[in-house]
């Protein structure tokens, strides 16, 4: 017999969607236990210390695109969530000890590029407003089944509507496109392009030429955040302290939170065996590591769609297509984290005075065909010699992640494909932050010489520390394919599973990956308390 | 002034003769203009090299849609279509990979490479096969507006709406299909490089995507809906030659009464009170017609036959950024023998006659990562140094393509980008068919003996000689921001332009490229109803 009673819910994993999904749950009166194999909370929003006295933020820099209404419904504030104010843009360094400055008011582009900027900031943020809904969800069911989905429908038609018959048509035709070809048809200054491309193929796994990575660019740039080219936002203490601030909420709301508690498995019953009628099978549970059960009415899954589905649930519920098409969910990994303890403030050739340009993001990757280059060596597995770099310095605002005077630089490293063909991570480590030290030396002269240590997270940490499929941090690629009706898989926008009361909450569903704790709000908000002895209401598909 | 038409068509490619025949079948006094001394655009057949018959652009017919055939007759006018019984994937390996029109016997070659292939094959041919009656609806009728609310328009999203839902089960594959790559959907079906490489090639023919970018699934499904005789997916080669089907329409076009001149070129659009009122001719020939339909493509149309003054600066900047990159040519070889396949040896050698293995189509394509890097050369403005290719011995088939005992041999190549980085195809155009001819010979050496004459097609001949925009063959991308009522371009039909009286009739319309001729009806179903509401003014 279990020692334990009988939770509403279990949430599995305690990264930043599922703490959210717990803590609301916790909110409305649910009793929640979280289960977390790691030490700590968080996952991969956490602050690490990987050299004494250096802080650095484990693998997201920024908390930007944080949904600020949960902050608020959270109280995060009140928890110890201290957002600092937005400082700096973007800056990239080019050829030639040139410095291209972009988000100030005088970024030294031609005036035509200036204009477009304009209208294209204005026009995407049109999009970002008349999407907002879609992009925060959950989505309306597709196929209505009374007067409120219908409605949830129209009020979507209309806000369409709303947009003029030209941006509508322009919006159609943006969403899938490569986003090289957005910016093409828009810009003639090769980094300007580059720079607007980085943030829509951060995490994945597509190339400027692909199609469908426009989508990235709406994605990175939600109605709540204030531009393409804003500087990231940055927690005093890290994004731990964001989480740190969900787990104090969910706790405060009586969620019941246990770190160094790994789940083996999710208890399956099968319907058929307890009721008359159609078999469905039904999670009940789940088991730990050291073998005690744990019982609840619904399991909530932070881990992602194969991991839940394919190892804790178990191939033997699931029917064959839907092993199928779980197995054939693509999640690659396309980050490597590069940290860096500095004695001194890198210098870049060409920059400003001052450190304004430090605080916000710096990415290197020149043009357009430079990072379509770096993306060509991971789709052959193998590292770039020249990857894409989005670089920040947190301890520029926030003095407590360094010691004084010295700085911690955290590197989001680009594309770094998890299956290497010819070499293996073990051995690819040390000379990818070599390749990173190296790269930002070429701008920053002395550069090299200011490190005083690297910590390398490659794909395969990623995945094996968090148990990310594929080293996925966005738990599953966010291609076309898998995206809105069809993330994680289609049909599957409801946050359920073909397992009875077992939901995912994680970024392999909608609205998919950054820290916005969307897909955990939405999750939440979906999960219903199955009644005892009859059949949940919603089914999968509806 | 000449004669008064009812409708003049600028082209006589296969979709503008399909339109001509149908507009004069309702009874319309129709003129077709065509710049080249014979009909059919891209599908046509000349006799290059003495005795030797090429195809020279198009060279398969699938698309082509049934109910035009049976409409206009066109067997009726001469029209054969002579199955291709199969395709054969030489390997670098020595090896090879071959499958059949008959099921049973692919079924057994399958099972040489992979048991878990042969059994998936099947099934994958039937998911296609439902895929393409899903999306057959859309096919046969005009995209419907995603942003007007005009009744006609919500009744025909109702009717799709209905259609569609009558293929429930295939909807979300169907969206997979439109948004994924056509590497990732293969991959997901078969574990054999070769059967991976071979199926995900048809993803890529027409456009400048690799087998890794999104959306060429969805090119790959266009390829898959074609229908010969009934017979699903079946590819065929008209007796003759491509030229044989425009001729067919042709003689059904003027059968139902209507003229066509060639070596007619067309310099402009005639605009007068705001609508489109004829055309002048390079000579400076002035026709009055009631209507002006454009077989060219769209870029061509509204960037070199309407006077700008005609346009709106948006509209104009909208067929500006209209995704037209060539990506393909074509290499057309007379040969003094059959080439001699590597891969077919072994089994020569047990006397087995390997011509039935060369009588469909050959595909050269390996694996994904060899169409991949093929892909990832044009990207940056190269030709494919390992190109990928579809080659069909057409006198295999159809002995009247070349002198007895000789052979024609036509070879599609990708990728070859329109904009060469720092070189110009006039320069390249010989260095390139080296380099097919060097791939090729990799999989029958004799290739280099026996080749009496060559032809090599790039995109700037196509461009140049037939008239297609960067020598893109399906008249614009088949991108998912180009396709239904996006295609050309976002805000009107598709076939009616913003010029009153002036139609598109192309593949640069929806449903887009192939020899289909759906576009040349559509567009002509639409200049029908609109002439009511002009009274036949």
């Amino acid at each position: 017999m279990s020692p334990f009673t009988q939770y509403d819910v279990a949430v599995i994993g305690a990264g930043h969607n599922a703490l959210v999904a717990a803590a609301l749950l916790a909110r409305a009166g649910r009793s929640v236990i979280v289960l977390e194999q790691g030490a700590t909370v968080g996952g991969s929003v956490a602050t690490e210390e990987f050299a004494p006295g250096f802080r650095a933020p484990l693998c997201f820099a920024g908390v930007e695109l944080f949904h600020p209404k949960l902050i608020g419904d959270l109280e995060l504030e009140k928890h110890g969530l201290r957002l600092l104010p937005d400082r700096g843009g973007t800056g990239m360094p080019l050829a030639n000890g040139r410095w291209l400055g972009l988000g100030g008011p005088d970024n030294g582009l031609p005036a035509k590029d200036r204009a477009a900027l304009a209208a294209f900031a204005s026009f995407t943020a049109r999009m970002a407003r008349v999407l907002a809904p879609l992009q925060t969800g959950p989505l309306p069911a597709l196929r209505a089944k009374g007067f409120g989905d219908m409605l949830e429908f129209l009020k979507l038609a209309v806000r369409l509507r709303g947009l003029g018959a030209r941006d509508l048509g322009e919006m159609l035709r943006f969403l899938p496109m490569p986003v090289q070809d957005v910016l093409d048809e828009r810009f003639e200054n090769d980094a300007l392009k580059a720079a607007l491309a980085m943030p829509a193929l951060t995490g994945a796994w597509l190339g400027p030429r692909s199609a469908g990575s426009a989508w990235g660019l709406l994605h990175h740039r939600p109605a709540w955040r204030n531009g393409l080219l804003a500087p990231p936002r940055f927690a005093a203490g890290g994004p731990g302290a964001l989480t740190a601030a969900l787990a104090a909420s969910a706790s405060a709301h009586g969620a019941d939170i246990r770190t160094g508690t790994r789940v083996r498995a999710i208890l399956v019953e099968d319907r058929a065996a307890t009721a008359a009628g159609e078999g469905s099978a039904r999670a009940i549970g789940v088991l730990l590591e050291d073998g005690r059960e744990i019982p609840s009415r619904t399991v909530v899954s932070g881990a992602d769609p194969r991991s839940t589905l394919l190892d804790l649930v178990g191939p033997r519920w699931l029917d064959p297509e839907v092993v199928r098409a779980v197995g054939n969910l693509r999640a690659h990994g396309s980050v490597a984290i590069v940290k860096l303890a500095l004695d001194r403030k890198p210098r870049f050739e060409g920059a400003p005075e001052g450190d304004a340009h430090l605080a916000g993001r710096i990415r290197i990757g020149a043009s357009l065909e430079y990072l379509e280059r770096a993306f060509d060596c991971a789709k052959y597995g193998r590292v770039p010699e020249r990857p894409v770099l989005e670089i920040t310095l947190p301890s520029l605002a926030d003095g407590s992640l360094a010691p004084a005077g010295r700085h911690v630089m955290h590197v989001w490293v680009q594309y770094t494909a998890s299956d290497l063909r010819e070499t293996s991570w073990e051995s690819a480590r040390e000379s990818l932050g070599r390749t990173v030290i190296g790269l930002i030396g070429e701008h920053a002269p002395d550069f090299a010489d200011s490190v005083l240590h690297t910590d390398v997270l490659t794909p395969l940490d990623i995945e094996q520390r968090f148990g990310l499929s594929g080293g996925c941090l966005y738990h599953a690629d966010m291609t076309l394919d898998q995206l809105l009706y069809m993330r994680p898989l289609p049909g599957w926008y409801r946050y359920r599973t073909p397992i009875d009361n077992l939901y995912l909450c994680g970024p392999g569903t909608h609205p998919g990956g950054g820290v916005t704790g969307l897909p955990g709000r939405n999750a939440a908000s979906r999960v219903q308390m199955p009644v005892a002895g009859t059949r949940p209401a919603a089914r999968l598909m509806a | 002034m000449a004669q008064r038409y009812d409708a003049v068509i600028i082209g006589a490619g296969h979709n503008g003769l399909v339109c001509a025949a149908y507009l004069a079948r309702a009874g319309l006094s129709v003129l077709m203009l065509e710049r080249r001394h014979l009909v059919g655009g891209a599908a046509i057949t000349e006799e290059i090299h003495p005795g030797f018959r090429y195809s020279v652009c198009s060279y398969v017919v699938s698309l082509l849609r049934p109910s035009i055939i049976s409409n206009l007759d066109l067997p009726g006018h001469g029209l054969e279509l002579l199955p291709l019984d199969g395709t054969l994937s030489p390997l670098p390996d020595g090896d090879y990979l071959m499958r059949w029109h008959d099921a049973g016997e692919t079924r057994r070659e399958l099972m040489r490479h992979s048991k878990t292939d042969a059994e998936a094959y099947e099934r994958f041919g039937q998911k296609m096969y439902h895929l393409a009656m899903a999306v057959r609806p859309l096919l046969g009728e005009p995209p419907p507006s995603l942003t007007s609310l005009a009744p006609r328009n919500l009744r025909r999203l109702w009717r799709l709406r209905g259609a569609l839902a009558r293929h429930e089960p295939h909807l979300y594959d169907l969206a997979r299909m439109m948004t994924m790559s056509s590497a990732d959907y293969v991959e997901e079906w078969f574990e054999t490089p070769a059967l991976q490489g071979a199926l995900a090639a048809s993803g890529i023919i027409g456009t400048l995507l690799g087998p890794r970018s999104p959306g060429s699934a969805y090119v790959m499904l266009h390829h898959y809906m074609g229908e010969i005789d009934g017979q699903f997916r079946a590819w065929a080669l008209p007796r003759g030659g491509m030229g044989a089907v425009s001729e067919a329409i042709a003689a059904a076009a003027r059968g139902f009464g209507a003229q066509i001149r060639t070596e007619a070129e067309v310099a402009q659009v005639l605009i007068r009170d705001g609508h489109s009122a004829g055309v002048v001719l390079a000579g400076g020939e002035e026709i009055e017609a009631g209507v002006v339909i454009s077989n060219a493509d769209p870029r061509r149309t509204f960037e070199t036959l309407v006077a700008p003054e005609h346009l709106d600066a948006d509209f104009r900047a909208s067929i500006a950024r209209y995704n037209i990159r060539g990506s393909s040519a074509k290499l057309n070889l007379s040969l003094d023998a059959l080439p001699s396949f590597t891969c077919l040896e072994p089994l020569a050698r047990q006397g087995v006659d390997v011509r039935p293995y060369l009588a469909g189509a050959i595909s050269i394509s390996p694996d994904i990562d060899y169409l991949e890097r093929a892909y990832d050369d044009a990207k940056y403005g190269q030709y494919s140094r390992e190109p990928y290719m579809d080659i069909v011995l057409s006198s295999l088939l159809d002995p009247s393509m070349a002198p007895p005992g000789k052979h024609m041999m036509t070879v599609f190549v990708q990728y070859a980008p329109y904009k060469l980085h720092g070189a110009s195809w006039e320069d390249e155009r010989e260095a390139f068919g080296d380099t097919v001819i060097d791939t090729l010979a990799e999989y029958a050496p004799n290739i280099k003996d026996i080749i009496l004459h060559r032809q090599v097609v790039t995109p700037w001949d196509l461009e140049r000689t037939i008239g297609l925009t960067q020598g893109n063959i399906f008249h614009g991308e088949l991108g998912l921001q180009q396709l239904f009522s996006l295609r050309p371009v976002p805000g009107f039909d598709g076939y009616s332009t913003p010029v009153e009286r002036l139609y598109l009739c192309g593949s640069g319309t929806h449903p887009g490229g192939g020899v289909m001729g759906a576009s040349g009806e559509l567009a002509a179903r639409r200049v029908l109803r609109d002439r009511r509401k002009w009274g036949h003014s």
